[in-house]
């Protein structure tokens, strides 16, 4: 599993390449963590290039949410298609999750970025150190 | 069987490649010409056993292995080091830095696989002898039989665990105006986290069913009470659970389910020989603070068996990576859902068996059967 990640808008938006079973998600774990460290990440999750995913798939995107929401970012979903969309249903989370048909509609969803008068900067997530 | 891994941290071409010549035949190897192309390549894999030089431009071994020892997931890493540094200060600087062995090079290699057969050997009989005194705390002795339930239902089930602690479960609550509920679940997570998560989800699963159930009655308000729960715990947040439940009253024409996040039943109408599957669910728990559980109320008839199983079983792959499936258990179940509930439920834990063949289970297997005599 490849975990490939970009940012736009402020927007940290992470394709995920490959079965999402428990070895890969075991050896993606560092990575993973790593993307929810910062507080307040808003996170995009593309699941277009996913084929597979298992219980331990589930469980690194329920990690991901949870991890997000209570440092106070937004995760949605977009390309949940085949085996992933029939997991998706059986757990309840296409109820529980915001769920796109695509990057670009779930772009569309986010507010429009704001930018500071003076710099021209767009805010990001904020870090917190220690 | 999946063979054990090295990964071989030399910045010597032909050093390196010796090593590898020697390993590759045994062992899955992988390599990196420095400490830091060691570390970048450790956040994607978790290798059996690391074997570095010491001399290494950018990063040597030393700040290599002081780097793994400050992360709690590579600090007991197996590690030794092969170097041409060997004074007994080098060797006592590398020793105090916790490492398995320390070789000299060059190095005969009978003596270089002695040496990591014996470091993996005892790695080995430390993982294992942990997991036993795991188990003597945490696993669950319910792994199946028949109970006639106190208001005429029968219940059947079977949990074949994959681990040592097995994280499907069935429980059932009696309470004294002689309704009962019935629950199957599934704990998601491997290693002692998920383990520390069981001891916590049980605690609140027994207040939400003795305390508020008890008093309330309503089986999918105690279900929202117990998400809630799990929700405003921050300890648990890369585990989850799912389950289904079922009030079995006095009145037997009739049970009322909740499923949060479990797979769907399986209602074998006995008077028809049709199965129909009882779809509506709410989420799985500790995800959605506020979430809703739909209940659901069913008139069952005499002999009609609910079959509920768990992700186990559908997840269950073959030789060619092929998986168990819903198709597959609807019509196991078509089949042969006129046996009693105990055949039944061993012929569909046969049939997952016979279709993973020699395959590893790498999850637990569950079938439950509740029937209406």
């Amino acid at each position: 599993m490849d975990i490939i990640h970009r940012t736009s808008d402020g927007i940290s938006i992470i394709m995920i390449k490959g079965n999402m079973s428990a070895d890969a998600i075991e050896h993606a774990r560092s990575e993973i963590e790593g993307i929810v460290a910062v507080d307040g990440t808003e996170l995009l999750l593309d699941l277009k290039e996913v084929e597979f995913i298992d219980s331990a798939g589930i469980g690194a995107i329920v990690y991901m949410v949870k991890r997000c929401r209570r440092s106070g970012g937004t995760v949605k979903i977009a390309n949940v298609q085949g085996q992933v969309r029939d997991v998706f249903r059986m757990a309840g989370l296409d109820k529980a999750l915001d769920i796109y048909t695509s990057i670009d509609t779930a772009l569309e969803s986010y507010p429009a970025p704001k930018r500071d008068i003076l710099t021209g900067h767009i805010a990001g997530p904020i870090l917190k150190k220690g | 069987m999946k063979r054990e891994s090295i990964l071989i941290v030399e910045d010597d071409p032909n050093f390196r490649l010796l090593l590898e010549y020697n390993l590759g035949k045994q062992y899955q190897i992988t390599h990196a010409v420095n400490g830091i192309q060691a570390l970048e390549l450790l956040r994607k894999i978790t290798p059996d056993l690391i074997i570095s030089d010491i001399m290494m431009p950018e990063m040597d071994g030393y700040a290599l292995k002081e780097a793994l020892r400050n992360k709690t997931r590579t600090d007991a890493m197996p590690f030794m080091f092969i170097t041409a540094m060997g004074t007994s200060d080098d060797r006592k600087r590398g020793l105090t830095l916790g490492i398995d062995d320390y070789l000299v090079k060059p190095v005969e290699r009978e003596t270089l696989l002695s040496r990591v057969r014996q470091i993996l050997d005892r790695a080995k009989i430390y993982k294992q002898s942990f997991f036993e005194d795991l188990k003597t705390g945490y696993v669950r002795q319910n792994c199946g039989g028949t109970t006639l339930m106190q208001n005429g239902f029968n219940l059947h089930f079977r949990i074949l665990p994959a681990d040592v602690a097995s994280g499907d479960y069935v429980e059932v609550f009696n309470y004294s105006d002689g309704s009962s509920i019935v629950i199957l679940g599934d704990i998601a997570g491997k290693g002692m986290k998920a383990k520390y998560f069981s001891s916590t989800y049980w605690a609140y699963l027994k207040t939400v069913f003795h305390i508020y159930l008890k008093n309330c009655g309503a089986l999918a308000s105690g279900i929202g009470q117990l998400n809630n729960l799990l929700c405003d715990d921050s300890s648990l947040e890369d585990i989850f659970t799912t389950l289904i439940c079922f009030r079995l009253g006095k009145d037997r024409n009739r049970i009322v389910s909740v499923n949060a996040g479990h797979l769907p039943v399986l209602w074998w109408r006995s008077s028809e020989g049709t199965l129909e599957l009882i779809e509506d669910r709410g989420p799985l728990l500790g995800l959605d603070e506020g979430a809703v559980f739909p209940e659901i109320e069913t008139l069952i008839g005499q002999d009609d068996r609910f079959i509920i199983v768990s992700d186990g079983v559908l997840e269950a792959t073959n030789k060619d990576g092929v998986l168990y499936g819903i198709e597959r258990l609807q019509e196991a179940v078509r089949r042969n859902g006129s046996l009693d509930p105990e055949a039944l439920t061993q012929t569909l834990l046969d049939g997952v068996s016979d279709f993973r063949d020699l395959t590893p289970a790498d999850d637990d297997v569950t079938v439950m059967v509740i029937s209406r005599p």
